[in-house]
């Protein structure tokens, strides 16, 4: 086939190698428009290159050659990670994994295809472009059916977006240039009058490296979804430990109070026959802690609140809150706990530090406004109290920040006046959130 | 100066919040007046002027919950502070958009978050203004009536609550100097946001009174979407 024939062909390859490796990511906005702009500046490129003489396989002559053809895939391998950046919303790292996988895969059917050229020759060379584009496709479509049943099906579920370790990423791009210097040396030995057993010894030896590759990468996303399991595991763990502790110091504290409330009627009994309205009404007061139901609309929340009150009651905490619970509908009721409870429990972490017990408060808000869901804490803190000391920065809050990052949202946190202020924006899902008119 | 209204059906209770707010006032150098009454009947049928609110919600006849509902339907600014020993009512208080609230009976320290975060909030655009230079004179501008300012090839872009628009001849940077205002926030390199006339945020894009939308520069996504924590939580 003419060489900017089979340039054309391998663009389109590679555009749907990244689209299968990359289509289970979240697209950009303005999707439609974003795609236009691709497939645009795609087309531009590709005529400026093909104008100007630009050839994906340069005749290799020199030292030089090698490195202008390497140069050039290097230029494509970028030009794949600016459009699949402006299409998908993915980091670099991912980016970079999606387009070196298809550029792998593209590789590898292409020499499959180059192999089965040397084994059904056409009677004439070049083909006729009508049989070489069918044969050429065919191979494509059947190794591309075969890739996303093999490996992309099983990178899917390993899930892309936890790729995040940038050696590892870095090192295979390293691999793909090695791969991309087999594939001039291979391209150019095909056209060159070599014994063909070696050129039969080459091209194995690059469809090894193509497999192993892919492999590798594919392991790296599979021992990464290990790796994130056996962390989730040890802080499920720790989380459990954490709300066994919770548990524990709530029992107490009812415990502590139930005790009080028995000790204050024995004192009645032995007392006067005659008890005080005055003192019944104390009595009364104990108990109402307890009869004090928090209904915000939301059962999770409701529950982490009730919890957390019980422990500001512990330390004389008065804690107050505004909340529709139905802000937080679509946040998971597990993630409530580290999310509200994490903050209530900064919160609590601050005020303890303050001297005089009248003090102690806690203002909790909760609520939906501008599409996005503000929970806001401020309480009094000491004044020797300074962001270094912000217990949101400490390791006791990496399940706060974990659940923030979870729904892709955002933490700030300052102290104005003597009052430190705890906010926390999440943006509500696609659909849900409110317009305010 | 600002007035603060008690509905309160106990005296004492009256009283013991009375003190703590003109303690306050006398603390902090705040010029507040204080007026007081029994029942949210007497405040649904009379007209009470008031900046701000300290409601009862335990009151005979209409309770205060449902007298803030009738405040709501024609009112919706007036900052409104709950003062209950019912804590399970006044966590509805979002539904009548209550500031805060004071559990009785009332300790001054909690009385003083309070009135800070109730200040801040009246202290936003409150009775502000800018002088806007245009081609036709100086217009004077309240800031709550600026939805937003771009700029336009060397001019600025006032567009106002009302749909109308003004242009002036002078700088982003010099603007934002001059509103000296935590409602307005720089969401790119030519335009500047008031933070009250935000409507919806979707991905990068906000939505402003009056249909307009303008977009957030990547490179300032983050300290907006902070900011915007902070004037939605009150702390600015």
């Amino acid at each position: 086939m003419d060489d900017k024939v089979q340039a054309f062909y391998t663009i389109i390859k590679l555009t749907v190698a990244i689209v299968l490796f990359s289509h289970t990511l979240p697209h950009r906005e303005r999707l439609g428009l974003r795609i236009s702009f691709v497939a645009v500046g795609a087309a531009l490129v590709s005529f400026a290159g093909f104008s100007s003489g630009f050839t994906m396989y340069p005749p290799l002559t020199d030292f030089s050659s090698y490195l202008i053809g390497i140069l050039s895939f290097l230029v494509v391998l970028s030009l794949m990670l600016v459009g699949q950046l402006t299409i998908y919303r993915n980091s670099l790292l991912c980016s970079l994994f999606c387009c070196s996988m298809a550029y792998s895969l593209e590789n590898f059917s292409s020499e499959v295809e180059r192999c089965v050229a040397m084994i059904f020759q056409f009677p004439s060379y070049p083909p006729p472009i009508v049989l070489g584009s069918l044969r050429y496709w065919l191979v494509s479509s059947v190794i591309f059916l075969v890739g996303y049943s093999v490996l992309i099906r099983r990178i899917e579920k390993s899930g892309l977006r936890q790729i995040d370790d940038p050696a590892m990423v870095l090192a295979l791009v390293l691999a793909i240039m090695v791969n991309m210097v087999f594939d001039l040396i291979v391209k150019e030995l095909g056209v060159s009058d070599i014994a063909v057993h070696y050129v039969v010894l080459l091209n194995v030896v690059y469809l090894s490296l193509c497999v192993f590759i892919m492999y590798a990468e594919f392991e790296i996303v599979y021992n990464r979804r290990l790796e994130i399991g056996i962390a989730a595991e040890k802080e499920l763990r720790e989380a459990q430990t954490r709300q066994y502790d919770l548990t524990l110091s709530n029992i107490e504290a009812i415990n502590a109070k139930c005790h009080a409330i028995r000790h204050r009627i024995y004192q009645l009994e032995e007392g006067s026959e005659i008890v005080s309205s005055d003192e019944l009404a104390e009595l009364a007061q104990e108990i109402s802690i307890y009869d004090t139901k928090i209904k915000t609309g939301n059962d999770a929340l409701d529950v982490v609140i009730a919890e957390r009150g019980l422990v500001c009651e512990q330390w004389g905490i008065v804690l107050a809150c505004i909340a529709d619970g139905s802000a937080l509908d679509f946040v998971d009721s597990p993630d409530l706990q580290p999310l509200v409870g994490g903050i209530l429990g900064a919160a609590t972490a601050v005020v303890r530090g303050i001297e005089s017990r009248d003090a102690r408060r806690i203002s909790l808000h909760v609520g939906a406004n501008m599409g996005m869901t503000s929970v806001h804490v401020e309480c009094p803190c000491a004044h020797q109290f300074d962001l270094g000391d912000d217990p949101v920065g400490s390791e006791s809050s990496r399940d706060l920040r974990a659940a923030i990052d979870r729904y892709e949202g955002i933490l700030s946190s300052k102290v104005v006046d003597g009052t430190y202020h705890l906010n926390v924006l999440l943006p509500r899902p696609h659909g849900r959130g409110l317009k305010l008119d | 100066m600002y007035r603060v209204l008690l509905v309160e059906d106990e005296e004492h209770a009256a009283t013991v919040l009375s003190d703590c707010v003109m303690r306050y006032a006398e603390s902090r150098g705040e010029d507040l007046r204080v007026s007081w009454i029994r029942s949210a009947l007497e405040f649904s049928a009379e007209s009470h002027p008031a900046d701000i609110i300290f409601m009862d919600i335990d009151l005979p006849g209409i309770n205060g919950m449902e007298a803030a509902e009738l405040l709501r339907t024609y009112d919706e600014e007036t900052p409104l502070v709950f003062v209950t020993n019912l804590a399970q009512y006044a966590v509805k208080g979002y539904e009548v958009d209550a500031l805060d609230f004071i559990v009785k009976p009332v300790r001054y320290n909690d009385l003083v978050m309070t009135l800070d975060r109730v200040l801040r909030r009246l202290r936003r655009t409150r009775g502000r203004t800018t002088a806007v230079q245009t081609h036709d004179g100086v217009r004077v501008v309240s800031l709550s009536d600026i939805v937003y300012v771009e700029a336009l090839n060397h001019n600025l872009a006032f567009h106002l609550v009302d749909g109308s628009e003004l242009v002036s001849r002078a700088t982003l940077s010099g603007l934002e100097e001059g509103l000296e205002s935590s409602s307005f926030l720089r969401v790119s390199k030519s335009c500047i946001v008031n933070l009250e006339h935000i409507r919806l945020i979707s991905g990068d894009e906000l939505k402003l009174t009056g249909g307009d939308s303008v977009w957030v520069s990547r490179s300032r996504r983050k300290v907006v979407l902070s900011t915007v924590a902070d004037f939605l939580g009150g702390s600015i």
